[in-house]
């Protein structure tokens, strides 16, 4: 009975927080697709005169869906992060709702990943729109293809939690984007496969296995091109459950013992 | 003789950093009363806002118990929660919504009805006389109606009582004294209040009893008439700038 009541003051706080930014997606979506029609534009139009094969944009089109939600998380959790360093005025008052505050940083991290969904939601079908002969989708399995979409966008969020949780002033902010997420993510497999990493810098492609990016990225290759040249569907989605479980507990206690909270 | 609502005993609070260990409060024990207003009083860096975080829940003793009604707060937090209000110092109405938004979105976290947050909202706003801002963002306000909109938000799911931290630090004085009549209100409406201030005015004005911090360790608790009386009848900052200096 007291989840049920956690989760229902939970879904209202998702509902005051997603209207409270629903202006600001707007501007994160139009930034999103300009991201996405320069990069996959290039990949398309211009690399092919380099020797780069055609089907290629479609590859990176896909890693762009986990790049673009993932931008969109770390600008949100980044809004959390600086009212946690500063005054905590809005914090401070949920810490206050009748919840513990593990339910409110739970909040938190599903906010993000919601957002991230949002956002990232409309990369594949408008890449395919803008890009049609392009970008090859006869393989896709949305029965796949849906669950993980859902799965990495919470993967992300409670990674973003995580990060903010280590925070401690403005400049960890900046050096937290430079530092970690930049090359967790673009080691990760935003460009290229694994097995083509492990073709050609194999101790880099081992090292990876330890990057939640990878899985991610491989996951939703292969749920959309099929297993073939990705690592396992099943493999990356154990991965993200056993990597959401670790980071949302560390996240939740970072948090705790941080902002000192009951 | 009834319980008083809260009994704060042996409540203790250290924080830790890398270099230094400071002793944010010592050992404090008092009880407040139903309906009254008590004033926590003290210079900067007396434990203030510490006591008041700590009653409030935002953080956790290091050692000592809260009681409310006789029974320990954590034994039951969610309800603990639900019979306190508390107003920051520093506003924290949401910007991106309008003064009214913020009120129904409080009473939705607190499981009210629509119709109980409508009526609550029209009780409050004609309270406060806010009728005319409901619609604004918190953007839009002054100083002196933030905080009288913080109050009516820290009100709206029917608290037993409220914590109001420094709420009229910052403001010019008329605006204060419109604030004081807020606070004055709550004690007419029969809700127990706990008032942080540094303004020894303040205190005197709003407090039943006030309660005299300072440097983590509790000094006194008396009426402000009784320390007055106690210190031939000298004005409350005489009694302050005395107590303090005797402390050094």
């Amino acid at each position: 009975m007291q989840l049920l009541y956690y989760a229902n003051v939970l879904s209202l706080m998702l509902k005051r927080d997603l209207i409270s930014v629903r202006k600001a997606f707007k501007s994160s979506m139009i930034n999103a697709f300009i991201w996405m029609i320069v990069t996959i534009g290039i990949k398309v139009y211009v690399l092919p005169f380099f020797g780069v094969t055609q089907t290629y944009g479609s590859m990176v089109l896909v890693g762009a869906i986990a790049a673009v939600a993932n931008m969109e998380i770390i600008h949100r959790m980044m809004f959390f992060a600086q009212n946690m360093i500063q005054d905590r005025a809005e914090l401070n008052y949920d810490l206050l709702l009748p919840i513990p505050s593990w339910v409110v940083f739970v909040e938190r991290a599903l906010f993000f990943a919601i957002s991230g969904m949002i956002i990232s939601v409309f990369i594949l079908p408008m890449g395919k729109l803008l890009f049609w002969n392009h970008i090859d989708l006869s393989s896709i399995s949305i029965v796949r293809f849906v669950p993980f979409f859902i799965l990495l966008n919470i993967a992300f969020g409670f990674f973003a939690l995580f990060l903010a949780s280590r925070m401690r002033g403005m400049q960890s902010i900046i050096n937290t984007w430079l530092r970690i997420i930049f090359p967790l993510w673009f080691l990760g497999g935003f460009e290229f496969s694994w097995y083509s990493l492990k073709e050609t810098v194999p101790a880099l492609a081992y090292l990876n296995l330890f990057n939640h990016f990878t899985y991610i990225t491989e996951g939703l290759r292969s749920a959309v091109f099929g297993p073939a040249n990705y690592i396992s569907f099943w493999i990356c989605v154990l991965f993200l459950i056993g990597f959401i479980m670790l980071v949302s507990w560390r996240a939740v206690r970072n948090l705790q013992r941080y902002l000192d909270t009951v | 003789m009834s319980t008083p609502l809260l009994q704060i005993r042996n409540v203790s609070k250290t924080f830790y950093d890398k270099k230094n260990i400071v002793h944010a409060l010592d050992d404090v024990s008092l009880d407040i009363e139903r309906g009254e207003i008590f004033g926590l009083l003290g210079p900067n860096g007396a434990g203030k806002t510490t006591l008041s975080n700590i009653i409030a829940t935002l953080n956790p003793p290091t050692s000592g118990k809260i009681f409310m009604d006789g029974v320990s707060i954590y034994d039951d937090l969610v309800q603990y929660r639900k019979d306190l209000g508390y107003c920051p110092q520093h506003p924290n109405l949401n910007p991106d919504f309008t003064l009214r938004e913020n009120l129904e979105f409080d009473g939705q976290l607190f499981g009210f009805t629509q119709q109980a947050i409508k009526d609550k909202i029209d009780q409050l706003v004609v309270m406060f006389k806010l009728e005319k801002y409901l619609s604004f963002s918190s953007r839009q306000l002054s100083g002196g109606y933030l905080r009288r909109f913080g109050i009516a938000r820290a009100l709206m799911h029917n608290p037993k009582f409220v914590i109001l931290d420094e709420p009229t630090v910052g403001l010019d004085p008329h605006i204060r004294r419109q604030v004081w009549a807020c606070i004055k209100q709550l004690k007419q409406e029969g809700i127990t209040t706990i008032l942080t201030t540094h303004y020894l005015d303040e205190a005197e004005l709003l407090s039943d009893r006030i309660c005299l911090l300072n440097k983590g360790k509790l000094l006194l608790i008396d009426t402000p008439k009784g320390l007055r009386e106690k210190h031939d009848n000298k004005s409350l900052e005489e009694v302050f700038v005395h107590l303090f200096d005797e402390k050094e």
